[in-house]
């Protein structure tokens, strides 16, 4: 057979069976969607912040001459240039000095730059932060509002400009009078806006003259000889850019634009004009490499979605096979032969592929305003401004080819040796009892298990300078590839190894079904058995779906348990505040303030503590207002129970301390340790004071540290903390200083409304407030990570898709394989419905072994990334707070939904049997 | 003494409707049989052999037409009905066989006795029973694919008395065994009715059945078109 025929007898049989075509390309066709409906996502949503970002850029092009001033020439024949739309000439005439009108003198003069504009430049003047339009007729000059407020200059009075010559061996001086048209003003750009190239008339006191009075000044001001010398002409240019710049091409765009400068330094060059690089080429190119970025970090999170993909379309690839035996059977009693076969099949696998590529490009094209969420620049798109790169295309049939000839490659292999007679056989045992060889799964998990003990051990041995941290180096290229991979190597090698090797799990769990299979749960493990890699491989897509969806979700209730959790160590109640040398009694003003409940003040003093000389920080706190206000979590606690321990506090002596001076000290409850405080205020007198006391401290409780007290730099500058009350404190002195207030609204009031008012109050004195119900908002909506979140959530659903595909369909399919024989159970006496429950029965067996390894996998998993994530955010095993792993009703919730799905797909499928014509089955077989 | 028919059927009709075209494969057929009887059905085929026995078997409901079984019209069973019908009254034989090919032999056997929530005490000591009956006591760990056709049609045999059902339909049980096995068979078929006085329909074009069957009806395009009393039969009415 040569290629063309094969290739119609490929199509043929794509297009034959629609079914087999489905089951064979709707794993990659899941994944492929997932990451082109992410790309499309991601290219039309920054597209459009793209286009904001270069409506922002005030001028395209800028050629200058400091020779030529033949400005209206230059600047028709620029603008002849293609793909040119405007150009505005910009002449700088130099610093100049305004004096008022009649005074000659140098005093209160106030220098400016003199710039002469075109009076067409109003069209262009928004561009350079105009508010309004700096036109100025002949004869008069244009100011800066700061200018002329400094110059004390308004519109209509009469000024002199002067002119002084350096360059002469003594200063001369030219005087020129006009009359003031008006003041401009001009904004400096937002900052979120892409920074501003070109002239900083927001910036430099600027003077402003029409660009046909430019002679009448040079020559009052005997400029001709000066021109080469820092005075010069900018002619801006503003291009078609649609026609210009390719958004996502640096490269193309790149070449245009270089185009671009060449035809206008072509035209500049009979009035030796140069022009510089345009900057949109950089702004494109910084564009593209961030999305770059984002795609590679995208397409590196749609990793699992990818292999779960790759997974269902082995899945489907072998179910194709296993019914097509005899086609190939007879295909190789007509003479085909191995190759050909091989070929055959790998051709389909192409043409599908091309056909999952398309497919998925659509859907995910449809699909991407759910994407959009999950992109960075969070905009929902309307379908139609949707961006649908050339990478975005290519992608997506490259990967769907990609993954469906991996997919089909082995079954194709496998197919394309299997004898002739064995091929037309009905059905073989040998088949069922594939060969198991348990060397991959042994490696598989061998590596898993080294890569997840070795991420543990990192976080408690590196730092400390052992040989350990040294061999963990050289690992750690490794261990970047190992470290995604292992979770799949784990459940792929377990779930292969539990069902593969011995059919025992099968048989145990198939029991578990009893309870609705009945007498029947004999025979649920017995059909099973008979196809052991296919129930292991739904096993596996099920493992691995669910780990997913529990890393993903624990791993997001660890982050925000952990960002509460910081927040609140920072503030401690609804509101912390930093006031400077404000009084002790500057709270009982802040309790004044409308919405505020209880409230307590606390003083951050230096020390010196112990024997060592260590340098720490000591919090003089008020312990009952504090209890109060705070109540701390047991969680802080190390030593100590909350209430009581703090206490504790108000009898002379006592302390908290940290845990980490308590190990920097050998500290433990009920030693006695020397600490000398240091404070500084000023007192009555507006005096600097500062004093140091010797205390003798008793520790009564260990704390990881106490809510509100939590700061940036902890751990950096000082080893630790301690927590004493001012009773304690009671030969230190207070007076106005900095204090800390951490306060509670109240109920019913909104925090964030009570925080605005105290910042309003005292706009002085507050130097930093945090409210923590603004921060948790502010730390939730991050745009990255909150788009690293949604698409995890995203890619869940998909594969939960996936997953509940792939059971429905290996359901469905051993549904119709055996109808015959559920027939003849039929035909024996079994009710539809009893031939049901064995198919779920089936499908909870495979449900309930898929669910096990993947809810202990995943969460092994888990953990092992958290340890790894916290090493990564705690700091080097140096923070205040740990991150233990969370997991939650929200996990479970996920848990329960996946199974229900998993069920629900199997009913589907199970449906069939209610349909089946028994006579009708029956005669399949012959008869 | 008048005999009870044990199963009439009256008018029996059976439309095959596939798409547009229809297929008429039982025009009006009626039919007795005597309990305790043995009876041949044979015809040409596509005459409507196999949806005769499927009808009767509770395999297949009839387009109009009454089939009833001791006294019973099967045809108006609800489908709960009609599933403990073929769990306890009928015993189903087929041409290929159709056993479980998970299942080994006693499994087989033992399969409709699940079904019907047989303790594991009865099901033991029946399945040794009927394995005895055909001769399959040592084949019974094996699976199907490992038995011959004989020994698998054996088996069958076995399965299809598993619940002791008073009826024994086969489709031409012989029709993929040779001539010496189907012969065996027969024999095995005769002593059911011999020994434990079942009624038998066989659908056969093996001729040796005359001597086991008390009649045979033919068939052609649906309708019974005659009967002939065999040797068996002859003998038997003799009897009478
Ligand atoms: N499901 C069906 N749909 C359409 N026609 C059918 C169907 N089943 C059977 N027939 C037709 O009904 C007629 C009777 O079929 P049946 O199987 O009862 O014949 P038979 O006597 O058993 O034949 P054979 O001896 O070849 O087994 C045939 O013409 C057959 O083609
Ligand atoms: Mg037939």
């Amino acid at each position: 057979m040569s290629f063309l025929s094969f290739s119609k007898y490929a199509i043929q049989s794509i297009f034959r069976n629609k079914r087999r075509t489905f089951a064979a390309i709707i794993g990659v066709l899941l994944a492929v969607t997932l990451v082109a409906g992410e790309n499309v996502a991601i290219d039309t949503t920054t597209g459009s912040v793209f286009k904001q970002m270069m409506d922002t850029v005030s001028y395209d092009f800028v050629g200058r001459s400091s020779t030529n001033r033949e400005f209206t020439n230059a600047t028709r024949d620029l603008a002849n240039v293609t793909n040119v739309e405007m150009v505005e000439p910009i002449v700088d005439l130099g610093m100049v000095e305004i004096c008022e009108w009649g005074y000659n003198g140098s005093q209160n003069v106030t220098f400016a730059t003199l710039q002469a504009i075109s009076s067409t430049f109003s069209r262009v003047a928004n561009k350079f932060g105009f508010v309004s339009d700096p036109s100025v007729p002949r004869g008069h000059i244009v100011l800066t509002e700061d200018m002329a407020v400094e110059a004390e200059v308004s519109p209509g009075d009469q000024v002199t400009l002067r002119y002084t010559n350096y360059m002469a061996p003594e200063p001369e001086y030219y005087f020129l009078n006009f009359s003031v048209a008006k003041v401009v003003q001009v904004e400096k750009p937002g900052e979120d806006e892409f920074p501003m190239f070109g002239p900083m008339f927001w910036f430099f006191d600027t003077i402003f003259v029409n660009l046909e009075d430019v002679e009448l000044i040079i020559s009052a001001f005997d400029l001709q000889d000066y021109f080469g010398y820092g005075l010069y002409s900018s002619y801006y240019v503003w291009i078609n850019k649609d026609a210009v710049v390719k958004a996502g091409d640096p490269a193309k765009t790149n070449e245009l634009l270089g185009r671009m400068k060449r035809d206008l330094n072509n035209a500049g060059v009979p009035y030796e004009i140069s022009f510089e690089d345009s900057m949109l080429g950089f702004i494109v190119g910084f564009f593209s490499i961030w999305i770059m970025m984002y795609r590679a970090i995208f397409l590196a999170l749609a990793l699992p979605a990818i292999i779960l993909g790759v997974y269902l379309g082995i899945i489907g690839a072998e179910l194709g096979l296993s019914e097509r035996r005899r086609e190939i059977g007879v295909l190789k009693a007509r003479g085909a032969n191995r190759r050909q076969v091989f070929g055959l099949l790998i051709i389909e696998a192409l043409i599908l592929g091309v056909i999952a590529g398309i497919l998925g490009l659509i859907f995910g094209a449809l699909a991407s305003n759910l994407f959009s969420m999950a992109s960075p620049y969070g905009v929902a798109p309307s379908l139609l401004e949707m961006t649908i790169t050339e990478f975005t295309i290519v992608l997506a049939i490259v990967l769907a080819i990609a993954l469906l000839l991996f997919s089909a490659y082995r079954p194709a292999k496998r197919a394309s040796t299997i004898p002739v007679t064995e091929a037309l056989h009905k059905y073989s045992e040998e088949e069922a009892a594939l060969r198991y060889k348990p060397l991959r799964d042994v490696i598989f998990i061998a590596l898993a298990i080294f890569t997840y003990a070795t991420l543990l051990l990192m976080k408690h041995f590196t730092g400390a300078g052992t040989p350990l941290t040294f061999a963990l180096c050289l690992i750690a290229p490794l261990l970047m590839v190992l470290t995604p991979l292992s979770p799949f190597f784990l459940i792929i090698g377990v779930t292969s190894l539990l069902t593969r090797f011995s059919t025992k799990i099968y048989d145990w769990t198939s029991r578990a079904t009893k309870f609705f299979t009945k007498d029947l749960y004999a025979i649920v493990n017995k059909n099973i058995v008979r196809n052991p890699k296919r129930a292991s491989s739904v096993c596996v897509l099920i493992a691995m779906g669910l780990a997913f969806g529990i890393v993903v979700s624990s791993m997001g209730e660890t982050q925000a348990a952990y960002i509460e959790r910081s927040l609140e160590a920072q503030i401690g109640g609804d509101i912390a505040l930093v006031a400077l040398t404000v009084n002790r009694s500057f709270g009982t003003e802040i309790q004044d303030i409308g919405g505020v409940d209880k409230l307590t003040e606390t003083a951050k003093l230096s020390a010196i503590s112990g024997y060592e000389n260590i340098h720490t920080n000591v919090w003089a706190i008020n312990s009952s207002a504090y209890w109060e206000v705070v109540q701390p979590d047991p969680y802080y606690f190390k030593e100590g129970e909350p209430a009581s321990t703090i206490s504790m506090l108000s009898t002379l002596g006592n302390v908290i301390v940290t845990e980490k001076l308590a190990e920097s000290q050998y500290l433990r409850v009920n030693d006695v340790f020397p600490v000398e405080v240091h404070n500084s205020y000023t007192d009555e007198n507006g005096t600097w004071q500062s004093e140091e006391v010797d205390y003798q401290f008793t520790v009564v409780g260990i704390v990881k540290t106490l809510p509100g007290f939590m700061g940036p730099d902890i751990g950096i500058f000082t080893e630790g903390e301690m927590y004493v009350d001012f009773v304690t404190l009671n030969e230190t002195t207070f007076g106005n200083q900095t204090w800390k207030f951490i306060l509670n609204v109240e109920s019913g009031q909104d925090p964030v409304a009570v925080g605005e008012s105290i910042r309003v109050s005292y706009p002085v004195e507050i130097t930093d407030i945090l409210v923590y119900e603004e921060e948790l908002e502010k730390a939730k909506s991050e745009p990255f990570t909150g788009a690293l979140f949604n698409f995890l959530l995203v890619e869940f659903a998909f594969a939960l898709l996936i997953i509940g595909v792939g059971l429905g369909l290996i359901m469905y399919v051993a549904a119709t394989e055996r109808e015959g024989e559920f027939a003849s159970i039929m035909s024996r006496g079994a009710s539809s419905r009893q031939v049901a429950r064995l198919l779920l029965g089936e499908a909870v067996t495979i449900i309930i072994i898929g669910c096990v390894i993947g809810i202990v996998t995943g969460l092994v998993t888990a953990f092992v990334f958290n340890e790894l994530l916290s090493f990564g955010i705690v700091g080097l095993g140096q923070g205040v707070l740990d991150m233990p792993l969370v997991v939650s009703f929200q996990t479970l919730i996920l848990i329960l939904l996946t199974i229900v799905i998993l069920i629900v797909a199997s009913l589907l499928a199970t449906l069939r049997i209610r349909r089946m014509k028994l006579a009708q089955a029956l005669r399949k077989r012959g008869g | 003494m008048v005999k009870i028919p044990k199963i009439v059927t009256q008018d029996l009709i059976r439309v095959y409707r596939t798409g547009k075209s229809e297929v008429i494969a039982l025009r009006g057929l009626d039919l007795e049989i005597q309990d305790k009887e043995v009876v041949a059905i044979q015809g040409p085929s596509g005459c409507g052999k196999t949806t005769l026995l499927n009808l009767i078997g509770g395999l297949d409901r009839p387009t109009a037409g009454s089939i009833v079984v001791d006294g019973a019209n099967i045809v108006h069973y609800s489908d709960p009905e009609m599933v403990k019908y073929r769990r306890e009254r009928v015993g189903f034989v087929f041409q290929f066989f159709n056993l479980v090919p998970t299942l080994t032999a006693k499994e087989n056997v033992q399969l409709p006795m699940r079904l019907a929530g047989k303790t594991s005490k009865e099901r033991k000591s029946r399945t040794n029973e009927l394995l005895d009956l055909v001769h399959m006591h040592d084949r019974a760990i094996h699976k199907p694919d490992e038995l011959s056709g004989g020994e698998q049609q054996r088996i069958a045999i076995a399965v299809a008395l598993a619940n002791d059902p008073p009826l024994v339909l086969a489709d031409e049980p012989t029709g993929e065994l040779d001539t010496d096995t189907g012969k065996q068979m027969l024999d095995l078929f005769h002593s059911l009715n011999t020994k434990y006085r079942k009624t038998v329909i066989i659908v056969t074009h093996d001729q040796r059945i005359s001597s086991i069957a008390h009649r045979t009806l033919k068939i052609e395009d649906g309708r019974i078109v005659g009967e002939v009393a065999t040797k068996r039969g002859a003998l038997k009415s003799t009897e009478s």
